[in-house]
């Protein structure tokens, strides 16, 4: 039985997002993914490579912090950190959390995880103003004594759909 | 476990499709309620020629009227009980509880209704009109031919809760 739950995540959505619905979904014996993305784009790179000053020591100190952010280790002790509070409040023994940093398209990489048959669900942040979940979300603040805070929705899709 | 999962339903929607989602998501001793939106709109017309024809003032029409809508929203509930029985069997074997609540009006009052009792643990709908996000991993799951049907929607979930 897939036992998989993949969860990509872009920069700057937060893990307390998505913890409450893995809380509720997750059972023993599953393995949640985060999929994050390593975050170089090509005109980024060229540009923070363009180290231009006039001291050596300047020079060699935005040296090093350029190998840091692309050090693919820091990134993925970055995406590590990141999952840390997912660890911290999904601690079960029989539930295995991982993080995959990747370079590729999300497609691609997906594609490989869906090729082996082993992906129970895939849970990502809904980034749409349909009216419907305003309007839910709405309520839902509503009877959550108007809290701001309130979850953004997520969207789910199964792999197997429509077979 | 507890707690209950609002599944909202369209009339395009098909259970079949919606089930498995839920077989996800659902924990045992969850209790399932498909909201099935009853669309009035046949008898609000009788209504609305009903108020304009002056039977207003005639007492009878009232009780007619009633009967009529009575046997819509009878037969509706029997459609909406064996779609909803298709659908138990599968889910039954894991401890769920399912009922359907067949309502008139706007969901958001229903799901308000619902929010009160305060053990809402999900909201389930379609997500419509969304693809557009979505089109990547639609496409990427068509091309490993993992869609021999036509594409249906992701789900949305909505949780009550707030950030942990």
């Amino acid at each position: 039985m897939p036992n998989q739950i993949l969860v990509p995540m872009k920069r700057g959505e937060r893990m307390e997002e998505i913890i409450p619905y893995l809380k509720q979904i997750v059972r023993e014996g599953m393995r949640v993914v985060f999929l994050i993305p390593y975050p170089v784009k090509l005109w980024v790179y060229l540009r923070d490579h363009w180290v231009a000053t006039e001291s050596v020591r300047e020079a060699v100190l935005s040296g090093g912090k350029i190998m840091d952010q692309y050090s693919w280790e820091v990134q993925r002790e970055l995406a590590e950190q990141k999952i840390s509070l997912a660890r911290q409040i999904l601690q079960n023994p029989g539930v295995e959390l991982a993080v995959d940093v990747y370079t590729r398209s999300l497609r691609r990489v997906i594609e490989d995880y869906t090729a082996t048959g082993d992906v129970y669900l895939i849970m990502m942040r809904a980034r749409s103003g349909l009216r419907i979940i305003k309007s839910l979300c709405e309520t839902m603040a509503l009877f959550g004594f108007f809290r701001q805070s309130t979850l953004p929705p997520v969207l789910l899709l199964r792999p197997d759909q429509g077979t | 476990m507890g707690g209950q999962i609002l599944v909202a339903l369209k009339d395009d929607d098909r259970l079949e499709q919606i089930i498995p989602y839920i077989e996800r998501i659902a924990q045992p001793g969850t209790r399932v309620v498909y909201l099935i939106h009853h669309s009035v709109t046949g008898d609000f017309k009788v209504g609305q020629d009903w108020w304009l024809s002056g039977e207003f003032f005639e007492e009878p029409s009232s009780v007619q009227r009633k009967i009529e809508r009575d046997s819509v929203e009878d037969e509706q509930a029997r459609l909406s009980q064996h779609k909803v029985f298709l659908a138990q069997e599968a889910l039954r074997k894991k401890g769920v509880e399912m009922v359907a609540d067949v309502y008139t009006g706007r969901l958001k009052k229903v799901v308000e209704r619902y929010m009160r009792k305060g053990d809402v643990k999900f909201i389930l709908t379609r997500a419509r009109g969304i693809l557009h996000n979505m089109g990547f991993l639609q496409e990427t799951l068509s091309l490993l031919g993992l869609f021999k049907r036509p594409i249906p929607s992701p789900m949305v979930l909505v949780h009550p809760g707030n950030l942990v």
